[in-house]
């Protein structure tokens, strides 16, 4: 069929019906997801403002979101030619961790929502489909989109944990803002020492450690890119024309 | 012989003629997806109403009579709801479509209109599966917030309800009532008119919410074992990530009709006359 | 299918109703936690309680209550068990109805977890505030690093409305701005609690 055929075939009633079907599917799906798998790899970094560290978060935060979002990026542009599916799972997927936020850690356990906000990555999400829409290239996109990805995920999320980062004196011991408030609003079960952050050896480099954090994720991401668009073709599209012969 | 032909013919004329009256011969898909998915919006809705008012009083304690009354009682209900739809889904879709079958016989194809209803119903599922799906993204994450609040006494926590035991589970009733349809209602679309083999994204749509649901017992086991402290981002989490890539196959499933739902509307829109009102 | 949609309607609807039920008589709404289920050998050869005392059983939202007492790990610590090495104290509570301002150990003020030991006896103090009016039971906790957190004697504490919001003011160091812990971040969209310290 030629493109104006099938433009014309797109304005009927039942293509419009069907168009509502596939966003539903693709909401639902685009939430669970991407969030299941965010909430499982970065989870505590993601729920608690104190984990959101200088060592860990910059790293394990960019690569594990970026993980399924490319499965988005990768599918929209495989089936629809779409640079659009990075956003759209970014979007999804900050809408259903709010929504959690929201009415679970607030609206049941009573946690501040300035305890529990989630990172952002739709800032990211935009340039990678963008990156991608101008180059049509996995190869361009992995190294200067995902790159980018990892790169970013720190500063643009510091806006947010910057405020959280200043210091308070108790009882002659220096917190941040944060570390007070993981003290205050007590939560039983994930003690003080099971927070991951700022650990290690890094602490050598002072200032440049954050440097070093967000290069290292930049090339996680670059990597994490890749397995995303694995996932994606081994999941998503090989089993479009894969059929297990009855013998 | 004669009479069996002639009734079997009968039953051709009147299941054509109320395909002529609805168009579809099944409900029609956009009722099927609103309906679908408003019961599940509205039960998982329920259910987190239900957390708000019982989660504190009666919940916290797994030892207390008042929590086998509201939350095992809850927990009975979402079965009995569970295996009723997995039930419906198996009996309503466990034959071939007959008007199909009539179709071919007296006109060689599939009515386009007929068939589109039926890739419709097939997205329609799909979406439908998608609402439990958003169910799983908040009650996964909500799970990690009432772990900080009890010491884990129970698999049946008011948490784990709603998420083990309902969405997980309804996530694979509803993929597997998708590949079901697919097989009785689309099976040509995805293998040819032979009808020959099982197409892979059949196996591998349902193949997330059955991992998903495989894993709540290990992961039972292990808190129940050796986990002992309640970090969300343990390794030992991981394979419900991995589960829900398994959802993917959906694409496959669903984007392996679209030439067909173009080739239909074409037919459809050719078939349509300026005094024909009946098709759109 | 139609059948199916009117079953479907017909399970959601007693659904319904059954959440529409009221409290019925003999359910106390009360909020104690799993406690029970913990096995006799944690509670008699892991860590043990004594002296705990609390200094209220009502609160007013925003007034502070202070638990002390000891505890120690038993030396006939059970095989099954890590062995601790570090270790946390803070309440088992319903979600943060109450906070905790400080935590003290053999009367030094902690700020990260500490090190502990095998048949050693530790001093505790915990200063809390009440932030959600409600009855609660709540357990001083240990947590023990490989272990998870294990809890001594508990009380019910009620909490009734004060006369303002739940609040925990902090002084900023480097700027000696005062913020509310509460709503810290949220300013565009809340009252600010600003005060700007005179140098004088």
């Amino acid at each position: 069929m030629k493109a104006e055929e099938l433009t014309a075939l797109g304005q009927h009633r039942l293509a419009k019906a069907f168009d509502v079907i596939l966003l539903l599917a693709l909401i639902g799906f685009f939430t669970v997801i991407p969030h299941v798998s965010r909430m499982l790899y970065m989870g505590d970094w993601d729920f608690w403002v104190d984990w959101k560290d200088k060592l860990w978060w910059p790293i394990v935060g960019p690569a594990s979101a970026l993980l399924v979002t490319t499965v988005g990026h990768y599918l929209a542009w495989y089936y629809l030619r779409l640079p659009l599916g990075a956003t759209f799972a970014a979007v999804c997927v900050l809408i259903g961790a709010w929504i959690s936020r929201i009415f679970s850690f607030y609206g049941l356990e009573y946690y501040p929502l300035n305890f529990v906000w989630p990172a952002t990555t739709i800032p990211m999400a935009l340039a990678l489909d963008l990156i991608l829409f101008w180059s049509r290239s996995y190869l361009v996109t992995s190294f200067v989109g995902g790159f980018l990805w990892g790169f970013i995920f720190y500063p643009i999320n510091w806006l947010m944990l910057m405020p959280f980062l200043q210091p308070i004196t108790l009882f002659g011991k220096t917190f941040t803002i944060a570390d007070l408030m993981g003290y205050y609003f007590v939560r039983p079960q994930t003690p003080e020492y099971l927070r991951r952050i700022d650990e290690g050896t890094l602490q050598a480099f002072l200032g440049q450690r954050i440097w070093i954090s967000v290069l290292t994720a930049g090339v996680a991401c670059t990597i994490v890119y890749w397995v995303g668009i694995g996932i994606g073709k081994a999941l998503g599209v090989m089993p479009l024309n894969k059929v297990i012969r009855q013998t | 012989m004669a009479a069996t032909q002639t009734s079997a013919a009968v039953e051709i004329q009147v299941k054509e003629t109320k395909q002529e009256q609805t168009g579809y011969g099944e409900m029609p898909f956009m009722r099927f997806m609103v309906i679908g998915s408003s019961l599940g919006l509205l039960s998982l809705l329920l259910i987190r109403l239900w957390q708000g008012e019982w989660w504190f009083p009666v919940g916290l304690d797994a030892t207390t009579p008042e929590f086998a009354t509201y939350w095992l009682g809850l927990l009975y209900i979402e079965w009995v709801v569970l295996i009723a739809v997995g039930v419906m889904g198996y009996l309503a879709y466990r034959k071939p479509c007959a008007i199909c079958a009539a179709h071919k016989i007296e006109l060689g194809r599939i009515d386009p209109e007929h068939e589109l209803n039926h890739i419709g119903k097939l997205w329609a599922t799909v979406a439908v599966a998608a609402i439990f799906g958003f169910g799983v993204s908040y009650f996964a994450e909500q799970d990690a917030s009432w772990h900080q609040i009890v010491v884990r006494d129970t698999a049946f926590t008011p948490s784990h309800i709603p998420l083990f035991f309902y969405a997980f589970p309804m996530l694979l009733v509803m993929t597997a009532i998708s590949s079901w349809y697919a097989y009785n209602r689309l099976h040509h679309l995805y293998v040819g008119e032979d009808g020959k083999g099982i197409p892979l994204s059949y196996l591998l749509f349902p193949a997330g919410g059955w991992l998903l649901f495989a894993n709540v017992a290990f992961n039972e086991l292990g808190h129940s074992s050796w986990i002992t402290e309640e970090l969300f981002v343990q390794p030992f989490h991981f394979p419900f990530a991995w589960a829900t890539y398994f959802f993917f196959a959906g694409f496959a499933l669903l984007f392996k009709t679209v030439p067909h739902i173009f080739e239909n509307l074409k037919a459809m829109t050719q078939q349509e006359t300026p005094t024909s009102v009946h098709a759109s | 299918m139609s059948r199916c949609g009117k079953l479907c309607a017909t399970l959601t609807l007693a659904l319904c109703l059954c959440t529409t039920g009221v409290s019925p008589p003999g359910v106390s709404r009360v909020q104690a936690h799993g406690e029970h289920n913990l096995e006799p050998f944690i509670r008699m050869r892991g860590v043990t309680f004594f002296n705990v005392q609390f200094t209220h059983d009502q609160l007013k939202v925003n007034e502070t209550m202070t638990v002390t007492g000891k505890f120690r790990l038993m030396h006939a610590w059970p095989r099954m068990l890590t062995t601790p090495e570090l270790s946390w104290i803070g309440i088992l509570v319903p979600g943060p109805k109450l906070a905790v301002r400080e935590r003290w150990i053999n009367g030094r003020f902690i700020q990260n977890s500490f090190h502990t030991e095998l048949g050693e006896i530790y001093d505790f103090k915990m200063v809390l505030q009440a932030r959600q009016p409600g009855r609660y039971h709540i357990h001083p906790l240990v947590n023990l690093s490989g272990t998870g957190g294990l809890v001594g004697p508990a009380k019910w504490i009620t909490v009734v409305p004060g006369d303002a919001p739940p609040s925990y003011t902090v002084e900023v160091a480097a700027t000696g701005e005062i913020i509310d812990l509460e709503h810290f971040g949220f300013a565009r969209h809340r009252p600010r609690t600003l005060r700007i310290r005179s140098n004088s």
